[in-house]
Order: structure tokens, then sequence, then C-alpha cells
């Protein structure tokens, strides 16, 4: 797991977390799912992703981190849980795993994030930080975070302390912008924590303020200048930052060629590594299953939707597995 | 800028064959192209013509036998392994697939094409293809102010692309040493089943004759010709306008699934290539209204045009 980023500079990171296994011998992930936009299909492919790996044997908790407009709940087809994360920031409940309510799916819990309280949105700092050691600490095999809608730290923050973050858009010109900007945030909301783990913060300042604006990459190569050893942690750090791409949505087939567009548009102007996860097609049935509350995967499993759903869960297990290359 | 080396910026292997350039060059021109999606609100449109200029004059390299020769001698590339022979022309247009990969990083995804609803590609293209009537969806990079950055977060200075190329930098000279037609449309496997009627007087299509045209500059615009009530829409005038307009012949076949063919035989006014009335009317409308035109006068004047050729 990473470190994550505290809400200020002066924050001190959460410790990291390494090599925790789980009861049934796999290395604990934590997916988040964000995106900057509502009506992407965030919460769509968290339950679908959540549905999924219960259905291979993993114990699955998704996490409705959408405070403002949780509706995890409806994607699966129960009914509002009694307990939520709001009990559990205002100290109602103590432990997380109090509030992680059965599915009815296999594998599957679910932890609403509806939150009553005004304000609850956005929560304090600490509670924050008690909120991520807790989920960090859920007894489970796979943990995916349902991100709200847009580009709040409080949001970036979660994104970052998953180890694989997932950004969804569709195929429309307000749904990228908002997927591009959420991603900017999140570079340099993780850069910070670069800043601070390292004590980078002077020299990044110092080499920012002495020239106009720069890439990620002219970044490195400055900082390399005047510390290699510094430019080569950095330069690790954002080798790191590789969010996953899903297109949405996806109704024609020019829609087909984007992901592997924004990832190469990425790479060639910003030197920074997307990795295209795969594409979810438009389900004109998809709002049958809505209306009768099941959840869409179950519904259209064998459809088109239920196969671009079930190729994404293969794409991500193919990730979690540490490829020969990384290990070098 | 120039100094960047052709098959990165193509993305594609030294030695590989033209056909695989050319695929290539089409992939990064699509990203990269006036209209599209991936690069919406990303960089200024500036540097978006700076990179697309850059692909521009990577292609003419690689796509030029001789250039790439030289090239590759210099850099100490392997020759192409179809010996070097580069010919558009001569090569089967149906070779190239326009179908895209999967995913973008092989690790993560194995799964094959896409087949709409689960069926052949080839047996689906009408429901996918309908593009929206209205082409208000379709972003407009030129209009677009530097990309806003509402983040509390990040400094929206900080975050620059990694090239810093001149807004217009100048051409090499070794590029028009030896112009080729750089934006010439490819074929797209088989034709969209709106097409399907018979074709008119020419039922051979498959190599339309070589164009010597001078090449098509995407990066400073044209000037838009002036269009009154009474103007005759000729093939080089709508190639005007379509130039004008930023536009390739690769995006309005993209859009009105008109083929690349057709497109080039209506700006070129081969009349011997071009279908039936009934169906070049329908082009003609199709493509009046990428333009930005009026259908009806444009219909008129290139199909009279049509019965004065003979």
């Amino acid at each position: 797991m990473r470190t994550f980023v505290g809400s200020t500079p002066t924050e001190t990171p959460a410790p990291l977390m390494s090599e925790v296994r789980t009861s049934a011998g796999l290395e604990k992930r934590i997916i988040a799912i964000g995106g900057g936009k509502g009506g992407i299909g965030k919460s769509l492919l968290a339950s679908s992703l959540g549905i999924e790996f219960g259905r291979r044997g993993r114990r699955v908790v998704l996490v409705d981190l959408d405070l403002g407009g949780a509706n995890l709940h409806t994607c699966l087809g129960i009914a509002h849980p009694e307990e939520t994360l709001s009990d559990f920031v205002g100290r109602r409940v103590e432990s997380l795993e109090q509030l992680a309510v059965e599915t009815g799916i296999a594998n599957l819990r679910l932890i609403s994030g509806s939150l009553d309280a005004i304000g609850a949105a956005n929560p304090l700092h600490q509670q924050k930080l008690r909120l991520m050691r807790a989920i960090q600490g859920l007894d489970a095999d796979l943990i995916i975070l349902d991100l709200g809608a847009g580009s709040h730290f409080n949001v970036l923050d979660f994104f970052l302390v998953a180890d694989q973050g997932i950004v969804t858009l569709i195929p429309e010109p307000t749904s990228v912008e908002n997927a591009y900007r959420f991603v900017k945030a999140a570079f340099f909301r993780r850069l910070k924590a670069v800043e601070a783990v390292y004590d980078l913060h002077e020299l990044l300042a110092e080499v920012m303020r002495s020239k106009r604006p720069m890439s990620p990459a002219q970044l490195v190569e400055e900082v390399s200048k005047k510390d290699p050893e510094a430019g080569g942690r950095l330069s690790e750090e954002m080798r790191a930052f590789r969010p996953l791409i899903v297109v949405n949505g996806v109704r024609e087939a020019a829609d087909l060629s984007l992901g592997d567009g924004i990832c190469t548009a990425w790479r060639r102007f910003f030197g920074i590594e997307l990795r295209y996860l795969g594409y979810v097609r438009h389900d004109e049935e998809a709002w049958r299953a809505a209306r009768m509350r099941r959840p869409l995967l179950l519904e259209r499993l064998e459809q088109p939707i239920g196969e671009d759903l079930r190729a994404i869960a293969d794409g991500l297990q193919a990730s979690f597995e540490p490829r020969a290359e990384e290990a070098k | 800028m120039s100094a960047r080396c052709p098959y990165e910026i193509l993305e594609v292997s030294p030695g590989a064959p033209f056909p695989e350039i050319r695929r290539a060059y089409e992939r990064v021109r699509a990203i990269f192209g006036p209209s599209s999606l991936a690069v919406y609100s990303l960089v200024s449109p500036q540097e978006q013509r700076a990179m697309l200029l850059e692909i521009e004059d990577a292609y003419r390299i690689l796509a030029d036998p001789e250039l790439r020769r030289a090239h590759d001698e210099e850099h100490g590339h392997p020759p192409p392994e179809d010996s070097g022979a580069a010919e558009p022309e001569s090569r089967v247009e149906a070779e190239v697939s326009t179908q895209p990969r999967r995913g973008g990083d092989p690790e993560l995804t194995t799964r094959p094409e896409f087949t709409p609803a689960g069926r052949p590609v080839a047996t689906e293209v009408g429901p996918l293809v309908e593009p929206p009537p209205a082409p208000t969806e379709s972003p407009e990079p030129d209009g677009q102010a530097e990309p806003v950055h509402e983040g509390d977060e990040a400094p929206p200075e900080t975050f620059r692309p990694v090239e810093t190329t001149p807004v217009e930098p100048a051409r090499p000279a070794r590029v028009e040493a030896r112009p080729v037609e750089p934006l010439r449309p490819v074929g797209r496997g088989p034709e969209p089943p709106a097409h399907r009627a018979p074709v008119g007087p020419a039922p051979l299509r498959l190599t339309p004759p070589p164009l010597p045209q001078a090449p098509e500059p995407p990066a400073q615009l044209p000037p838009m010709p002036e269009i009154g009530p009474d103007t005759e829409f000729t093939g080089p005038l709508l190639r005007s306008i379509r130039l004008a307009r930023a536009l390739t012949i690769q995006d309005i076949a993209q859009r009105t699934k008109i083929s690349p063919t057709h497109l080039e035989s209506i700006e070129q006014e081969r009349w011997d290539w071009l279908p039936a009335r009934v169906f070049l009317r329908g082009f003609l409308i199709s493509v009046a209204r990428e333009l930005g035109l009026d259908p009806d006068p444009v219909c008129r004047t290139f199909l009279a045009r049509r019965e004065r050729a003979g």
C-alpha cells in the first residue's frame, strides 16, 4: 500500500503498510474508483467488480465513499443499511467491521456511506485519517472504494491511498475534461506526499521558482540536476503513479480508440503513464435492471456489458499479479 | 523538435513495413487531430498543432522510400521488412485495419476485438456507426481557452506539456525536398452497408489513379473561401472549405461513413469514379453538413457540374 497524503503539507503521512497478507493468503488490495464527475458509471463499475471478484472467491468489501450521495446499496439491490460511515465518523460505532453488511451476494459485503449530518461529505482531517486506517485494517482480500464526484482533496486522498486507482469517464467532452482535471489534481497531491516523505519540499519549491511552467518529466530532470539522488526517487515515485482508465458508455466504434488515445496523449504531453484497462459498452436495457433494483452485472452477465465488465475484472486481476519485469 | 525520431513519433518500430507505418500514422493522427476527444482540454490548440506537425513530418519521412532510407542509414536502423519499397498506391487497401486494440496495455487485457452486441464486426456496422444527427458534440479545440484548473490543489501553471515547441515551427528543409501527399486516405476494410448498392459506372475501385497533389498543410489554416448565394461548389472549393475547417478526409469519412475514396473523388471531380446520381446526392448532403454548408446549393451546383461533364 502506498503512503497517503495529509490535508496540509505539514501533516505526516500514514505509516506504510506493506506485505499485508489476508487469511486466504492473498495480498490485500485496495482499489479506488474515481473520475471527477457524476453519472459516469463509477458505482456501476464498483458494484460489478465487487460482484465479479466475489464470484471468483475473493472476500470483497465495497466501501461507498460518495459521502454526499451514496447509493451503492441501490446498485446492489439491497435496502439502505441502518448504520453507515457517519456512525463511524461520529464515533457511534467503533469498528468499521460492524458496518459491513452482507449483500446477499457471495463473498460481498457493503459499507454504506450515506451521511446525514450536514457537512459530513468533507470529514475533518483526523476523522479522515481514522477512516483510512480502519479501511486498511478491514478483514478482506479486496476492498473497493467508490469515490464521490469532484476533485476535492478528500476524494483524492482516498484515491491515492489505494493500491490501484481507476479513473472512469464516458466519451463526452465534459467527462473527459473532468477526468483530466481529476488526474492532474491527483498527481499533484501525490507529488506533495513525495515531498513530505523525502523532504523534497525546499528543492521542489526552488526548482519551480526558477523556471517557467514545466511538465512532470522536466521537473524530474531539473531536480536531478540539483540532486541526482532526489531526482531518482522523484522519478521512481512518478512512475508509480499509473491510474487505470476505463471508458464507460461506449456507443460507437470511434469510442473504442479513446482509451488508447488518452494514454498516448498523456505520455506524449506530460510523460505520465496511464493504463487503459478497458471499455464498457452502453446497454440500452440497463434501466430495466435498475428499475427492478437488481445488480446490473447479474442481470446482464451474458450481454455485451457483462462481458466488458468481466473483461475489466480480468485485466485488474492480471495487474494484481506481480510482474517479472517489475520485480527487477 | 525535428530532432525526435520519426519512428518514436509514430510509435512504430524501425524496420516496420509500410502498411504498418501508415496504420501507426493514422492512429496518432487521429489521437492528436482537431476533432479528437482524447486531447480535449488537455493542452492548448498551439501545442496540439505542433504535435500534429511533428506527426506529419515524421510520416513524410517514413512514407518516402528515399528519405526513409537516408534516415535509417544515418541512425543505423534496419531496412524495412518489406525490402524498403514504400508503395502506397499498390498496397491492398483492405490490409489496413482500423480496429483499435482493446486496451492500450497488452499486459492488462487480451480480449478480442470489439464486437458490438457480441456479434462480428462486419455485420454490425449499421447501428454502431450512425453518428449523432447534429455535429455539435464535436469539440472545437481552436475555440478552447487554456485548460482551466479549478482544483484547490494543483497550480495550473506548473503542469505543462513535455514539449516546449514553438507555436508555429518552421518546417525542416528536407521535408520540402520531395513532398508526398500526407493525408492520403486509406480504405477502411469492407464498405459500410450504406454504400453496398452498386456503385455507378466504376465497378473496380480498388485503387484510384495516383494523385500528384501538393501536401495538405494542417498547421497554418488556409483562409475560408467566400461563399455567396451564387457560389458554384466545385470539388476544389469543397476541399478548400474542408482545409479551412482543419478537417482531414479521414475526419469526414469517419463521421459520414462515406469511404475516403469517394470523398476524394468528389474533391478531385473524378466523375468516372463517382457513384450514380442518387447516391452521390446523399454523399453531398452529408459532406455539406459536415462542412457547415447548406446542402441544397452544394447538391444543385455540384450535380450540375457533373451533368455538364457528361
